[in-house]
């Protein structure tokens, strides 16, 4: 049987190359090989999911130009695809015709493909920059610290450190004499209220508050300072602080409910996916997300006689029936999600008022990543509705996308001023 | 006109419009008296049409030389076949030349049936399959007549066969047809022979049946569920919908677990009782959710390439972009048929290796070579 906490890390391993992958933006980087084939891989599989036969030519047209495949790469990138019987391929002789997409549902994609990346064995730098990204996607870090903590040379470190911010994926802040690191893949707002924080509380606390957050999305700010806990997990007074500041203090500001009962309550939630996870345009649905969670704990955790008692059995029933019974505390509690359109409250003449859901893919959509963040799952990458048109209509319609543009930039992130020192030298000795 | 032409007209009118369809259904009692069941009647063509609220239609034909009957008899007498069948409509085909009396036509309409003499139906075929008719339709009476031949020398088959043109047709729902087909399968595996070309289209054929219980499950899942959340939810919902609700499958896990321990085994070791190979059954049905109207082309397409296949011709040359996922979902029943039989791994790989090839056909029309089983 399959070791669970190994299938983990294997999970996390592919999720990280993903996430480095995407920042990339097809950029090249010496020193990544397996890294970006696992991450190119992962990426494929979540827009390829549900497609039918697709013609190999097409799909490098699309590849490239939607989602930063090279041709070059594509064949391998395939390959590790139908290695984890994500798709079925049509060969003649080393040529692939067709690719038909199998990719499985319910089942933990990056777990297979960790699982690949583990059997082909990944380089010193690409596991240290995974190794990396990981500890930064917990929380920002004091940069000496990653010293330490990743046990690799420091010119190693320095090195992939360049790399990430060249790559997009991490960049350096100062913030009281320190050099912090923070990636803007998991903290995408509030760069500088972040690095000023672990600087001043350090990386560990920091981070456990943000996990315990992540845990118990939208608790409300209120009933963490009053119980000097979240969910079930106390914190120590330090933390508390820190989760004090992470509610105002130059932080965007969080869901707000207000009620004639339990007055103005601030709801907490985690650090909002960075762009990998969260493209732009998903971003209303993200934050129209936020507010139905918090209009959910408010009715668990400050209720003012109703409480709600299976906060996931409700958000299921909404998703579900697309309403919710009429209850007499719903209209403050549900007023918020009116101004976002997420659905309507209707009076049933007895003073109660029953929240509809506005049945449309968006907001459908925000119910899931509800469902996702009271669950305390990372929702997976979202389907990039253009790559799957393109992929459906075929050639003429990606015309129209791409237009005249034939020759796609490849930008190439440099080697270290030590390669390029050596590399020098050697021009030196051979020219 | 002998019967057996009108029954191949009738027959062909639906394949053509790509309704599922299947001759010569022997219609017995399932719960009857006798100690063997015995044939009470027949069906001459039963044909499943799908409907967009996602289900069959069944829609019977009768094909009748009337030395003995009125027509109008013979309409009554299918309005309570049909009624008995659960059927939407039905079709006399009488081989007279001369018209049918108008009153009896008026009189068959009421009850559901369309009466027609042989010269009205090429009319009506010709104008329902516009413009030529449904003289190109791709399968026959005689091919499945002949498919089920060639592999009747099999003894060891018989009962096979017996389920799959006889007694699955009498299953009162789709989901014992599921179970039995399979259990039925696995009984008679160690005769497959992938060498053997009629096995491989048995096999194909026998997989178009399931593909038509499969889409009547996806059907139900979908109207009720639409597409789970999680895959616990959709596991639990394919368990009670495959044994009939809740108490049917507690009673039949009781009756497993009391067999286990009489042979000595503690109830621990046995898993929840769930079709072979499970996680991949569950995945099947999941992707037939993504776009459940299309699995109801699914037995026909499977159909169509085990005709193919035994009189060796190119496969599936009628297929259509736009038959893309139909395919695809094909590709992944009959994969999935093939490993939860029990049959050697090489009918598997046969079949999705030309179902593959059929889909890049698709679209890239200029790289197919005609598939075949080489």
């Amino acid at each position: 049987m399959k070791n669970a906490e190994a299938a983990s890390e294997q999970a996390v391993v592919a999720a990280r190359c993903y996430d480095v992958t995407v920042s990339l933006h097809g950029r090249q980087v010496g020193d990544f090989e397996e890294l970006l084939i696992i991450g190119m891989a992962a990426r494929l599989a979540f827009q390829l999911r549900g497609l039918p036969v697709v013609a190999y030519d097409l799909l490098r047209q699309v590849a490239l130009h939607l989602l930063q495949i090279p041709p070059t790469s594509l064949q391998t990138v395939v390959g590790v695809l139908a290695e984890a019987e994500f798709v079925r391929l049509d060969r003649q002789g080393s040529t692939i015709r067709t690719v038909i997409p199998t990719v499985p549902y319910y089942e933990d994609l990056y777990e297979t493909l960790g699982e690949i990346a583990s059997n082909h064995g990944l380089s010193e730098p690409e596991r240290l920059t995974i190794d990396l990204v990981n500890r930064l996607a917990r929380s920002p870090r004091v940069k000496e610290s990653l010293y330490n903590d990743t046990g690799a040379e420091r010119p190693l470190v320095d090195q992939m450190l360049g790399v990430g911010e060249q790559g997009g994926y991490l960049f350096a802040r100062r913030a009281r004499g320190r050099d912090v690191i923070v990636s803007p893949l998991y903290f995408p707002e509030n760069a500088a209220e972040f690095a000023d924080l672990v600087a001043a509380h350090g990386s560990g606390s920091v981070g456990r508050v943000i996990k315990t957050i992540a845990k118990n999305q939208g608790w409300p700010l209120r009933v963490i300072q009053e119980t000097g806990g979240i969910g079930d997990t106390p914190l120590t007074a330090d933390e508390v602080k820190i989760v004090t500041k992470l509610a105002g203090e130059g932080f965007l500001p969080p869901p707000m409910i207000q009620t004639e009962h339990a007055g103005e309550n601030h709801f907490l939630f985690g650090p909002k996916p960075g762009i990998p996870s969260l493209p732009p345009t998903k971003r209303p649905i993200y934050e129209a997300a936020m507010a139905l969670v918090a209009a959910v704990r408010q009715g668990q955790l400050l209720p003012r006689a109703y409480r709600i008692r299976m906060p996931l059995s409700l958000l299921h029933a909404l998703r579900d029936k697309r309403y919710l019974r009429a209850n007499s505390e719903a209209l403050e509690q549900y007023r918020e999600l009116v101004v976002l359109r997420l659905g309507r409250l209707v009076p049933d003449g007895a003073g109660r008022h029953r929240f509809e859901l506005i049945d449309t893919p968006e907001n459908l959509e925000a119910v899931n990543l509800a469902i996702h963040l009271v669950e305390g799952t990372e929702p997976l990458p979202a389907v990039d509705d253009e790559v799957v048109l393109a992929l459906h209509k075929g050639h003429d319609y990606l015309e129209s996308l791409i237009g005249r543009q034939r020759l796609v930039a490849q930008q190439i992130v440099h080697l270290d001023p030590e390669k390029q020192r050596e590399f020098d030298d050697l021009l030196l000795r051979v020219v | 006109v002998k019967d057996s032409e009108l029954k191949e007209l009738l027959f062909r009118h639906h394949w053509a419009q790509r309704h599922y369809a299947q001759p010569e259904v022997e219609i017995y009692s399932s719960g009857g008296a006798a100690e063997t069941a015995r044939m009470i009647t027949d069906i001459d063509v039963l044909a499943l049409r799908p409907h967009p609220d996602l289900y069959f239609e069944r829609l019977l034909g009768d094909c009748r030389t009337l030395r003995s009957q009125s027509a109008v008899n013979r309409a009554l007498w299918l309005s309570g076949l049909m009624r008995f069948f659960g059927a939407r409509s039905g079709t006399v085909l009488l081989r007279a030349e001369v018209g049918v009396e108008p009153d009896h036509k008026l009189v068959a309409q009421r009850v559901g049936v369309q009466l027609f003499s042989h010269a009205d139906f090429v009319v009506y075929d010709r104008a329902v399959v516009y413009p030529s008719g449904s003289s190109f339709a791709g399968v026959t009476v005689q091919d499945l007549r002949d498919l089920r031949e060639a592999n009747a020398k099999y003894g060891r088959l018989r009962p096979l066969l017996g389920y799959l043109y006889r007694d699955a047709w009498q299953e009162p729902t789709y989901r014992s047809v599921i179970r039995r087909l399979i259990g039925t399968l696995r009984e008679v595996s160690g005769e497959f022979d992938p060498e053997k070309l009629e096995h491989v289209v048995l096999l194909c054929d026998a997989a178009s049946i399931f593909a038509v219980a499969l889409a009547d499950c996806a059907g139900r899942i979908f109207q009720q569920f639409l597409h789970p959340a999680r895959k616990e939810d959709l596991a639990e919902s394919l368990r009670l919908y495959l044994w009939d609700g809740r108490s049917r499958y507690s009673f039949v896990e009781q009756v497993r677990q009391k067999h286990a321990e009489s042979l000595g085994a503690t109830g621990a070791e046995l898993g929840p009782l769930d079709l072979p190979e499970w996680n991949e059954f569950v995945q099947l049905v999941r992707h037939l959710l993504e776009q459940p109207r299309e699995a109801f082309s699914v037995p026909w397409l499977l159909r169509q390439c085990a005709v193919d296949l035994f009189r060796s011709r190119a496969v599936l040359a009628a297929a259509v972009p736009k038959d893309a996922i139909s395919l695809k979902q094909a590709m992944l029943t009959a994969s999935y048929f093939c490993k939860a039989s029990g049959v050697p791994k090489d009918f598997g790989d046969i079949l999705t290796t030309i179902l593959i090839k059929v889909q890049t056909g698709l679209v890239s029309p200029q790289a197919t070579a005609s598939p075949s089983r080489g």
